[in-house]
């Protein structure tokens, strides 16, 4: 392993961060790659959220990365991924499940667990539907994207013929992950915040850490992967950065192999974040065809 | 009860038209049809579930759309090809209702 290997605070150190850097002319990405959804910095003067939509937003993004690389440097900068958006809203009226079920399309209906399930392609999203009209929204990737596949599931029950309104929208839990470029030593954490963090091996592999201001939930692994659940995206932003100095005192070097498993983990998720495209119509069948 | 799904078949309507034809010609009674037409579906219900031991692969390049609902799922799909070993035929739209094959079964579909 590098020179850099031993100390605990490795990590954040320039020789390592020119690897994390270094990601973004990866061979197997073209130029106008779109960055990460999200990228914390966690110099907190320098916070900066990127939306994955934005295009001229994301170009900005890249050219401060390299300015980054340019000038000081000396935190590393974390991708977080936003995995799960759930959220909640009414239509404030009641529904008729085994109508929805019969007539609507993308729709499942099991009688034993009392709701309809809808998916919808753009945002891929699923929706659970209560008779008293109360729907669970799933599966977005950002706020912005599950208020608007809320409206849309909302749409698509208004069109099945009822009175539909759009009320009590809000995002009710947010799951965000992150890998730290070092492992973490998760016993001696999980010990020096014994009020906050529990760690039981038997049970969970990973150190639970609860944050009550802004209100958060890590999972903490030794691997150095870190999962965030948080009402919103920005308690999951600010969870990130209160637990990096912690979990950065305890870092450990990975073995080269580790770190290369990780670098290719990054560079793959850089790849996968393909520029989305809005939006066809879901689907254009006839309506004879179902009936 | 059995499924009555079969009766929407080449088969099932042939028999159905020619019943028709009877009752017309009074020549059967309707509620002898009826009769008939149960006993066509406790028939094929089975001879399809014992009988046929023919299989064949289909492939579709989209599922459209998807339901299921009193246990019965309802797929719509478009461009697929149906592959026997030599025969090869291919649809642009496929509708397919399928239902549970054991255990009790939906009384009307």
């Amino acid at each position: 392993m590098a020179a850099t290997g031993d100390s605990a605070t490795s990590a954040a150190t320039p020789h390592q961060l020119q690897h994390i850097n270094n990601l973004a002319p990866m061979p197997m990405m073209g130029k106008d790659q779109v960055p990460p959804l999200m990228q914390t910095d966690l110099a907190p003067s320098r916070i900066k959220e990127v939306l994955a939509l934005d295009h001229t937003q994301a170009i900005k993004e890249e050219l401060s990365k390299v300015e980054e690389e340019v000038t000081e440097d000396v935190d590393p900068v974390i991708d977080i991924m936003i995995n799960n958006v759930v959220s909640s809203f009414s239509v404030a009226c009641h529904l008729d499940l085994r109508n929805i079920a019969r007539t609507g399309n993308n729709v499942e209906f099991r009688r034993e667990n009392g709701m309809v399930t809808m998916k919808i392609r753009r945002p891929p999203t699923t929706a659970s539907i209560w008779s008293s009209g109360k729907i669970t929204c799933t599966g977005s990737t950002s706020e912005i994207q599950a208020k608007l596949a809320a409206r849309r599931i909302a749409r698509v029950i208004q069109k099945l013929g009822y009175s539909v309104k759009f009320k009590n929208f809000r995002i009710v839990n947010v799951l965000g992950t992150c890998t730290m470029p070092f492992a973490i030593k998760i016993t001696p954490f999980s010990q020096k915040f014994r009020n906050r963090a529990s760690y039981e091996p038997e049970l969970h592999p990973g150190v639970t850490y609860k944050i009550d201001d802004p209100k958060a939930t890590l999972k903490i692994f030794s691997t150095g992967s870190i999962t965030v659940t948080a009402p919103s995206v920005n308690n999951v932003q600010s969870a990130i950065e209160h637990i990096y100095p912690l979990v950065s005192e305890f870092g450990k070097a990975r073995t080269e192999e580790e770190m290369n498993e990780y670098l290719e983990l990054k560079a793959r998720r850089h790849f996968s974040q393909q520029p989305e495209e809005e939006d066809s119509t879901d689907s254009d069948i006839p309506a004879d065809l179902w009936h | 009860m059995t499924y009555q799904l079969y009766r929407n078949t080449t088969l099932g309507n042939t028999l159905q038209e020619s019943l028709d034809e009877l009752i017309q010609f009074q020549q059967i009674s309707p509620n002898l049809a009826l009769r008939v037409l149960l006993q066509f579906d406790r028939a094929i219900n089975t001879a399809l579930a014992n009988k046929v031991r023919t299989r064949i692969n289909f492939k579709a390049s989209k599922l459209n759309t998807y339901r299921f609902c009193d246990n019965v799922w309802t797929f719509l799909m478009s461009d697929v090809e149906f592959k026997e070993v030599q025969d090869f035929a291919q649809v642009d739209k496929l509708k397919i209702v399928a239902c549970d094959g054991r255990g009790k079964a939906a009384d009307a579909c």
